[in-house]
């Protein structure tokens, strides 16, 4: 890290942040309206097309910071428009005469990745932006064409991303941004070094933005090495749970059991559409299976498949195709099918940041939502756990828990 | 035995029961075998059969005297009649043969005297006529009729033996066949193959995509879909500019109203793209244009008042208004103003109390824009340290506390009683410390407080009285005036403001010393008399001299009043 050239690292002890707590930052600007943020006519009119018609609370205060130029730390609820509010922020900054890079959003799965690059292109939609998704699993030469003609925006999972940076196909010294979206996993180890690669190769005058719905206080310790001066919207932790989603735990007394549980409630996931967690991937393949056996209909996905069978069943679910997805934390993070409803966690997840992401899924932009915590005896402790560092309330299921969906 | 038994132990009114059961069921039995419902009818009538066959087998049957008599006689009079009808019909066949003749005579004859003039037709022709124009029936008229409808029916057969002949039915031609759902339909032997190819195709396709009936099914329409995006990932590869449609693959979503579906085809979107803006720069102009017209309608329509304005007062004899120069300033301001209040009403929705809300449990209407936070400790505290002594008793709600109370209370002085109750009773509510109360309801209308102050004595003096009369009227207790009438409004009132909105108009009148000692019989009165009457004559004559002088003034056209007030004319 000390290899870092960058100009605006500000070197500090980690000694003296871990006692310092962070707070959003003072003066943070509020502005009411999409109308008054002083936005190109353009992307106001693709902001209102896409259906947003009031900013929220995040969208309020963030993009205003991120069109300056701020360095920005941007934490908000799970479905509450941050992918947008750093999206409008980019597409108002960039020139879209030239065809040169101007601003890179990293994330870390490839289907985030294509999301945020729809919804780029959805808001741009008038302006004529282009975006191009650099993601693993996919053709190189394609990819290699795409960045060739040129891209205002690539949105990306950094290993494609800094392959192609090293292969000079994706050009950096225009990028005036640089996005982490799912930003404590970005900076977590498995993704640390390739974000700090990546980074490396921008300029130094790169703006940066931090958005999660998580920013644990480690993450935060981090942002000083690579930010400068960052205006902070946070969250406290015991307001980071939505009222709109009603949490529920099912307790059972064995593991065998959660599969007929989850059986019976079949009937309510086809409501609108569900989402079941599991914790590994060979779990997620036995689990569907076993529904298919059973005579239910659902699909399943995780990291170890095929990006095209990856796509395919994206595809599907975004059309509604299928109504059951059985997956693993791959779709935990940032994945918005406004349809989902309900959140299984077939497993409770490893960390409290997952949970938050996971009953994320559903709720989408002010929808209700229901998110269904299968736990065991043992489990119950791990959970209330959960419920208490997010001072948020998880009851036991009742039986009219198709009523609130 | 058993049956004498059984009565004695039984109540009389179970033997009443019992005989009325028995009289309902024999009606019953009367109804069903009367009733004109048919199958009950046929059942009994099956029990009525069966029982005659039974009386017919049994040993000690007798036949009823005379009935083979009356059999007789109804014979003879069966075959009787049988004659008669006979007889009538034969006659009625005779005239009908006769009614046949003189219709086809009289086409005949309609012929021959087709004029009126030749009545003069020999003896028989005449004869004929006679008897036709006696008969009530128009024969002719009836020959005609028949020709003609004899016709129209020989046309219609014609046309329709043409149209057959035209449009053959030919059976050979339809053939039947059972359709993919099992039914039996019939089409042309032509149409056949095509029918049997779409009934192959439906059975081979799901019917709804939604509901896929087999796994198969599902399957093939996921790689139908499959490959369409997979058709529609490599034109994009293929393609330099992505757009959102390009990468939508069919995604359910709800975009806003203004969303725009732009055609794949780059040279088509911008087509697209420029109508629309031309479109959105259209609105834009008209909305300008809009503005502009309204301005220029409400200066105009301010000249005009202006002009009008000016007029009156030169009718009046006054210079012109000076121009206004703010007047075109105002607009502006008017519209920032506008808008700055969509914006506010956004921002605080604050639940407004509306007049109907208050009192409802919560709602303490609204605050007073002097009530700060001194006030609202103050209140806090009031309400904290309240003395339980002066809460309701709980007697208070029964009857005989009622009373008791009651007398209590008539041993102070009232207006004292008054308070202390009114105190004791409300001190705990929140509006006591509101603002000046609103008016009572009409309902018991109360004299302007004006009159009652200078004369609060008749009101006052009452308990006095009541001692006194107590003490004389024992024999003849008074009822005890109900105290919750006496506080219908649930808004409590400080003594003094009691005492002036009471009015003493609720309080029956109370009865005076006079009025038990045979003085004065009329009860006793507010005003002393006389007083009002010059009063209210005085007020009328100088309001007719008023209206006069104005009226006179005005005849002999001086502008006084509109000099006065010339905004009134």
């Amino acid at each position: 890290m000390a290899a870092t050239t960058s100009r605006r690292v500000v070197e500090t002890d980690l000694d003296d942040l871990a006692n310092v707590e962070f707070e959003t930052s003072e003066n943070v600007e509020v502005v009411k309206s999409f109308d008054s943020m002083g936005l190109k006519e353009d992307l106001i009119r693709g902001i209102f097309a896409y259906g947003f018609d009031k900013p929220s609370a995040i969208q309020q205060r963030a993009i205003k910071p991120i069109v300056k130029g701020r360095d920005v730390i941007a934490q908000a609820q799970s479905g509450t428009g941050k992918t947008a509010t750093f999206s409008i922020g980019i597409l108002q900054s960039i020139d879209t005469t030239t065809r040169e890079t101007q601003a890179l959003v990293l994330s870390p799965t490839r289907e985030l990745a294509v999301q945020i690059q729809k919804v780029i292109l959805a808001l741009g939609d008038y302006m004529s932006v282009q975006c191009h998704a650099c993601i693993g699993g996919t053709n190189l030469g394609e990819d290699i064409r795409k960045l060739d003609y040129g891209q205002h925006v690539v949105s990306g999972t950094p290993g494609r991303v800094f392959d192609m940076i090293r292969r000079k196909c994706l050009r950096t010294r225009s990028i005036k941004m640089l996005v982490l979206d799912e930003a404590d996993e970005m900076l977590n180890k498995g993704f640390k070094e390739q974000i700090y690669d990546v980074y490396r190769y921008l300029p130094p005058s790169t703006q940066v933005v931090l958005v999660s719905a998580t920013l644990p206080h480690e993450i935060l310790e981090m942002t000083s090495k690579f930010m400068s001066d960052p205006i902070r919207i946070l969250v406290k932790r015991d307001e980071l749970t939505l009222e709109g989603i009603k949490q529920f735990f099912v307790a059972v007394e064995r593991e065998e059991w959660k599969f007929d549980t989850l059986c019976d409630l079949y009937d309510t996931l086809t409501i609108t559409q569900a989402v079941i967690f599991c914790n590994t991937k060979r779990k997620v393949d036995w689990l569907a299976e076993k529904m298919r056996e059973s005579n239910f209909t659902v699909s399943s996905m995780h990291g170890e498949m095929p990006q095209k069978e990856r796509d395919a069943i994206m595809k599907e679910f975004r059309n509604q195709q299928t109504r059951v997805l059985i997956t693993t934390d791959v779709w935990a993070r940032g994945i918005d099918v406004q349809q989902v409803s309900l959140v299984i966690n077939y497993d409770l997840p490893n960390n409290r940041e997952l949970y938050i992401h996971r009953i994320g899924r559903s709720g989408r932009f002010g929808r209700k939502g229901v998110a269904i915590n299968f736990v065991k005896e043992d489990d119950i402790r791990i959970l209330r756990d959960i419920e208490q560092y997010y001072s948020t309330q998880i009851d036991e299921m009742p039986m009219n828990v198709a009523d609130l969906i | 035995m058993n049956s004498k038994k059984a009565i004695n132990v039984s109540v009389s009114s179970s033997l009443i029961d019992l005989k009325a059961e028995l009289i309902r069921k024999q009606q019953q039995l009367k109804a069903s075998t009367a009733a004109p419902s048919d199958g009950r009818h046929r059942g009994v009538l099956k029990t009525q059969k069966k029982s005659e066959a039974l009386r017919l087998q049994s040993k000690d049957y007798q036949k009823n005297k005379g009935i083979d008599k009356r059999n007789q006689k109804d014979v003879e009079r069966q075959l009787e009649e049988e004659k008669n009808l006979e007889k009538s019909k034969s006659s009625l066949e005779a005239k009908a043969r006769l009614y046949d003749k003189m219709q086809s005579a009289a086409l005949v004859l309609g012929d021959v005297d087709g004029d009126d003039d030749d009545e003069e037709d020999g003896g028989r022709g005449g004869a004929v006529k006679q008897l036709y124009s006696n008969s009530l029936v128009n024969f002719q008229q009836k020959a005609v009729d028949e020709i003609k409808e004899r016709r129209n029916q020989q046309q219609v057969e014609s046309v329709k033996k043409k149209f057959e002949e035209a449009y053959p039915i030919d059976d050979g031609e339809w053939e039947e066949f059972t359709d993919g759902l099992g039914r039996t339909r019939k089409c042309l032997k032509a149409d056949l193959p095509s029918f049997l190819e779409r009934e192959e195709e439906r059975l081979a396709m799901p019917e709804n995509p939604g509901i896929c009936l087999s796994a198969t099914a599902d399957d093939r329409l996921r790689e139908i879909k499959r490959e369409k995006w997979e058709l529609e990932a490599e034109l994009l590869a293929a393609k330099d500019k992505v757009h959102y449609q390009d990468i939508l693959y069919d995604e359910v979503r709800t975009h806003g109203v203004g969303f725009y579906a732009f055609d794949k085809d780059e040279a088509k979107r911008a087509e697209q793209m420029r109508e629309l803006k031309k479109a959105s720069e259209v609105t834009k102009q008209t909305r300008e244009k809009l503005k502009k017209e309204k301005k220029s309608k409400k200066s105009a329509l301010k000249i005009r008042l202006k002009k009008i304005r000016d007029r009156k007062r030169a009718k009046a004899g006054l210079p012109p208004l000076p121009e206004s120069e703010e007047d075109e300033g105002d607009d502006e301001e008017e519209d920032n103003k506008e808008e700055e209040k969509t914006d506010e009403t956004e921002e605080q929705k604050a639940p407004e109390i509306r007049a109907w809300d208050v009192g409802k449990t919560g709602v303490f209407g609204p605050k007073p824009s002097t009530f700060d936070e001194l006030d609202e400790k103050w209140l806090k505290d009031r309400r904290s340290d309240r003395n339980p002594d002066f809460a309701p008793p709980s007697s208070i709600y029964s009857e005989g506390g009622l009373r008791k109370q009651y007398n209590s209370q008539t041993t102070s002085s009232s207006s004292s009683s008054f308070s202390a109750f009114s105190s004791s009773k409300y001190s705990n509510f929140v509006k006591s410390s509101d603002p000046p109360p609103p008016p009572r309801p009409a309902t018991s209308p109360s004299p302007p407080p004006v009159v009652i102050e200078p004369q609060p004595k008749p009101f006052r003096a009452p308990t006095n009285f009541w001692k006194k009369t107590q003490q004389h009227q024992q024999s003849a207790p008074q009822k005890p005036i109900p105290i919750k009438d006496e506080m219908p409004a649930p808004i409590p009132l400080s003594s003094e403001e009691f005492d002036r909105e009471r009015g003493g108009v609720e309080v029956a009148p109370p009865p005076t010393f006079e009025y038990y000692h045979g003085g004065d019989p009329k009860p006793p009165r507010r005003r002393p008399p006389g007083q009002p009457d010059e009063v209210v004559i005085d007020a009328v004559s100088t309001g007719l001299k008023a209206l006069r002088e104005q009226f006179e003034s005005r005849k002999q056209g001086k502008p006084s009043t509109s000099k006065i007030f010339p905004e009134f004319n």
